[in-house]
């Protein structure tokens, strides 16, 4: 009486500590929901940050997301008029939505005229390139040549105030020969256009106001897109609408992954509904097991985003296969009571299922651990996921059932019993011969399939954009004549100035190398020179309005002395006027570059250079090692490399993992049975990469994951038989259930179409299968007495 | 920016000669005669001729005065030949202008290194064509004269033009035989064509 008492107390206080961690989960349910949160499909963001400096890496992310913000238009008519008002009515809508900021429409002729009057004041800073070098040659024969051509062109501006204040055309020199971003584009009736086979277009550009990977703005975005371009289409017949921008990749990514996660989901979960209703002929096991997954669930989302603030997509349809694992607990529980008799009591139950479920669950937690060792922000944040959902099922069951679950009223014989006793017969009949053969078989297959085996570390298997996708940005990106890259190159500094003065070495050496491709790149340091540059151009310019070499020119044209000496004594006179980062920021003409600028990041100051996609990408990495402050970033390469790294060292890691686990099982059952126990977890992972290699399914780091959860299950399997305490058709019954489940949710991500996640099920679902098979031989070295309820 | 109005106001001027008739008819509604002037003239793909500019600035105390050929295709574009007082030659066309001087090598402006400029080299080539929308869009037409002797004045219709040119005028006869220019800080362009044939 006293021991159950003590027992009743035990129980009573799990059951309120199993409260407080609901009501906490609830709560904090109910503080996500209300400040709302971000699900990030950016695959991208999966990955770990390569070594940089933090203010690389900070001025990187900020870049990234700008640009990650940022949507681009174009609307089309072959009819120029019938383009521009389209283009009307669409950037009316737009504005109308209030979904977008910095929507541009129309470019306002002050801001045209607003580039000469910003650099006027600055001219005698400004010179370009050909220019500084004549005056630096002194060569003002060549210099006067020039100024006459400018004189007497019929196409020049040459009047009266300019020669007083820009006698040698300096300052127009400059101005013509800033690039612009895109080439195609010109401006007409205020708006950017362009005519591309015969197709008038106009471009339209805004930037979301949400991050990109806000669902809610995802699907109000393509919605507001899909009425706004109906609508326009309507009005205004054979209107096309091109598009692009990273939202649109971003809500395919959602869209799909939302579908993988309802196979998934509803996929498992009609799979359980099955089996319950097989197994155990009642709705309420079947409850009872929902609620247990949806406790684990609830406690894992809340977990989840309060510790990282923002949940991975990819965590949710990983976090959905967990399912599988989530009801094994239930189903052992369920599988005991349903082998007891009228004697069975739910408490009696619980013991004996307690050390196989727990064992099973610490298993299933160190392989996650494994997981999270290493340095993917992703599969960290699932290991998170992963262990507090476990865990939360576990505790559930481990609490609540023992409310629940009472004993079994009428003996059940179902046929997946039957069939699940008649398996585990046929291995306590087997002889070791015949094992013996079975695994000198799988041994043959495994080494034959693993000779096949090819490695991928692409980024592709990560992303599946879809073709459609890309075409049109391809498309567009022609029509506007853009031809840069994703990757470029990132410029820091203590101050603004040494900042722009390490990006000057970076493009004199890009000039120099690449000066066939035009632009080659886009700096910010082309539209504002370095305080030396500026200073010497200053000199240049002071040499320039110097008596002896202004006033012959001056005279020779046709001005008189007297003019002549006052232009250059008002010129003489002008002092040294430093164009600052500071200026440039403040002024309407940094626009559509001031994206090129990050400021002050993690104490460093920050610009950005981007990049020609005709430059070769080898060398650019090159170039930024041999020069200071100056980072090369290249996200597909990275990636690659990560990839390869990674793969390597998990293997490493795994083939650790059976090590250990070879030594705890050892510990505890003993080296004898140690070794048998290793076996079907190691055939689990040899058949999988066989059937990978005869499949012709190149290895990827996410196989290797895949099979880390692999061995923790197997393991768990193992675990229940070698704890078993009633009966061995239980665990048998319970073992199976689970691999069927598991089977189901992993098959389903078997047919997803992103490849990663189409590997990771493959390789989980033979892994699975094969490690039922294989569970039983526990039993032929540790023989269990049966308590006879046959 | 100002530089590039000026090249477009040229552009117009040295290509209304196709113009002139549609001009014509929009300004003043009348006539057989315009549609006429508008059937002979559009049917030169190319003009060629002899000009000389004079550039009245009031700083200086000499015009500047130059010479030269030039070649005007529906084709090529605009070719500006100087003989003096230096020889030059410049060439306007769709996606480039180019200078030459002397030995030198040429001074190339590409529609990619500055698509403002050509946004007006492409008004000026669709003038070319004969679309008078586009004129309209930029100026108000005055014709007045006949077959024989006639006047286009070509007014900015608004900003950012009217801050750079006060008028553009055009006379001729069979081909147009000068442009006159003025800028609104008193400068005066004046152009005239000599010898021109059509083909």
């Amino acid at each position: 009486m006293f021991e159950i008492a003590t027992q009743n107390k035990k129980l009573k206080a799990r059951f309120i500590i199993w409260l407080v961690l609901l009501v906490l989960c609830v709560a904090g349910l109910i503080k996500i929901l209300f400040s709302g949160f971000v699900v990030n499909t950016n695959i991208l963001d999966l990955l770990p940050k390569a070594a940089q400096t933090p203010a690389v890496a900070t001025a990187s992310d900020k870049f990234t997301n700008t640009m990650g913000k940022q949507l681009v238009f174009l609307i089309g008519n072959s009819n120029k008029q019938q383009a521009e008002r389209a283009a009307a009515l669409f950037n009316q809508r737009l504005l109308a939505s209030q979904l977008l900021d910095n929507i541009t429409y129309k470019i306002s002729t002050s801001a045209q005229a607003a580039w000469a009057t910003f650099y006027y004041p600055y001219r005698l800073s400004l010179l370009n390139t050909s220019d500084a070098a004549l005056l630096q040659k002194h060569d003002f024969s060549a210099l006067t040549q020039q100024a006459l051509m400018h004189l007497y062109n019929p196409v020049g501006i040459a009047n009266s105030s300019l020669l007083e204040n820009d006698p040698w055309f300096f300052f127009q020199n400059y101005l013509t020969n800033l690039p612009k971003p895109s080439s195609q584009l010109t401006v007409s009736d205020q708006q950017l256009m362009t005519q591309y086979n015969g197709v008038w277009y106009v471009m339209v550009t805004a930037s979301t106001k949400e991050n990109s990977f806000s669902m809610s703005a995802q699907t109000a975005i393509t919605q507001l897109l899909a009425a706004t371009k109906a609508a326009v289409q309507q009005q205004i017949p054979q209107s096309t609408l091109l598009m692009t921008g990273m939202l649109f990749y971003a809500e395919y990514g959602s869209t799909t992954a939302q579908q993988d996660i309802s196979t998934i989901g509803v996929g498992s979960l009609i799979g359980i509904f099955l089996l319950v209703m097989l197994s155990f002929r009642s709705l309420k096991p079947l409850v009872y097991i929902l609620f247990s997954v949806a406790i684990g669930f609830l406690a894992a989302f809340v977990v989840t985003e309060l510790v990282f603030s923002q949940i991975y997509l990819f965590t949710i349809v990983f976090g959905a296969s967990l399912i599988g694992i989530c009801v094994d607990y239930a189903f052992f529980y369920y599988a005991d009571k349903i082998n007891g008799d009228a004697s069975w009591s739910a408490q009696q139950g619980l013991r004996n299922i307690f050390p196989g479920i727990t064992l099973g669950l610490i298993n299933v937690v160190l392989a996650y651990i494994i997981i999270a060792f290493t340095p993917f922000p992703g599969l960290k944040q699932l290991a998170v996921f992963s262990v507090t959902g476990l865990f939360m099922a576990y505790f559930t069951v481990v609490c609540v059932f023992p409310y629940l679950l009472k004993p079994q009223q009428k003996k059940l014989l179902t046929p997946l019993q039957r069939l699940s006793n008649f398996y585990l017969a046929f291995w306590q009949k087997m002889s070791t011969k015949k094992i013996i053969s079975i695994f000198v078989m799988l041994a043959i297959v495994s080494i034959l399939g693993i000779c096949l085996l090819t490695s991928n570390d692409d980024i592709r298997i990560l992303e599946n954009p879809p073709v459609q996708l890309q075409q049109q940005e391809k498309q567009l990106k022609k029509i506007i004549g853009s031809d840069i890259g994703p990757s470029f190159y990132v410029v820091t500094g203590s101050t603004p100035e040494k900042a722009l003065e390490a990006e000057q070495k970076l493009v004199n050496v890009l000039q120099q190398k690449y000066s066939a491709i035009n632009p080659a790149y886009i700096a910010l340091s082309t539209y504002l020179p370095t305080l030396a540059v500026q200073q010497q151009n200053f000199q240049l310019s002071k040499l320039a309005a110097q008596k002896n070499n202004l006033l012959p020119y001056l005279q020779k044209i046709g001005i008189n002395k007297t003019a002549a000496e006052k232009i250059q004594q008002r010129l003489s006179a002008l002092a040294f006027k430093p164009l600052t980062i500071n200026d440039w920021v403040a002024s309407p003409v940094s626009n559509s570059l001031r994206y090129l600028w990050l400021g002050k990041v993690e104490q460093q100051y920050a610009s950005i250079v981007l990049l020609s996609n005709q430059l070769p990408h080898n060398e650019l990495a090159k170039i930024a090692q041999e020069l200071p402050q100056v980072y090369y970033l290249n996200k597909a390469d990275e990636v690659s490399s990560v990839f390869k790294n990674y793969r390597q060292k998990i293997s490493v890691l795994l083939l650790c993992a059976y090590i250990v686990l070879f030594i705890i099982l050892s510990l505890r059952y003993g080296v004898k049975k140690a070794l048998v126990y290793v076996l079907p977890p190691i055939a689990a992972a040899c058949v999988s990469l066989a059937v990978l290699g005869l499949l012709g399914v190149p290895l990827t780091l996410f196989n290797l994951l895949a099979l880390i959860l692999v061995l923790g299950i197997a393991i768990d399997y193992i675990l229940f038989f070698a704890e078993t305490r009633s009966d061995y058709r239980s665990t048998m019954l319970a073992v199976g259930l689970s691999a069927i489940t598991m089977a189901l949710s992993f098959g389903l991500l078997a047919l997803s179409e992103t490849p990663v996640i189409h590997d990771f099920g493959l390789t989980i679902l033979v892994g699975i299968v094969t490690a039922y098979l294989l569970s039983p031989i526990v039993i032929l070295v540790s023989p269990m007495k049966h308590r006879g309820r046959s | 920016m100002k530089k590039y109005y000026k090249i477009f106001c040229l552009l117009v001027a040295l290509c209304s000669q196709f113009l002139l008739a549609q001009a014509a008819s929009a300004a003043a509604n009348n006539t057989a005669l315009l549609i006429n002037v508008q059937k002979q003239l559009s049917n030169f793909t190319t003009l060629k001729g002899d000009f000389t500019q004079t550039r009245t600035l009031k700083l200086l105390a000499q015009p500047l005065v130059s010479r030269g050929h030039f070649v005007l295709s529906k084709a090529n574009g605009l070719q500006w030949m100087q003989e003096t007082p230096f020889k030059s030659n410049l060439l306007v066309s769709k996606t480039r202008i180019e200078q030459t001087a002397g030995d030198e090598p040429p001074t190339i402006l590409t529609k990619k290194q500055q698509p403002i400029v050509f946004a007006f080299t492409n008004i000026f080539l669709s003038l070319f064509n004969g679309d008078l929308e586009q004129v309209k869009h930029y100026f108000s037409i005055d014709f007045s004269g006949d077959m024989k002797a006639w006047k286009i004045v070509l007014v900015p219709a608004g900003f950012p033009l009217d801050k750079a040119i006060t008028s553009i005028t055009l006379r001729g006869g069979k081909t147009v035989n000068t442009i006159i220019v003025d800028d609104v800080k008193g400068n005066v362009t004046k152009t005239s064509l000599f010898n021109v044939k059509g083909s």
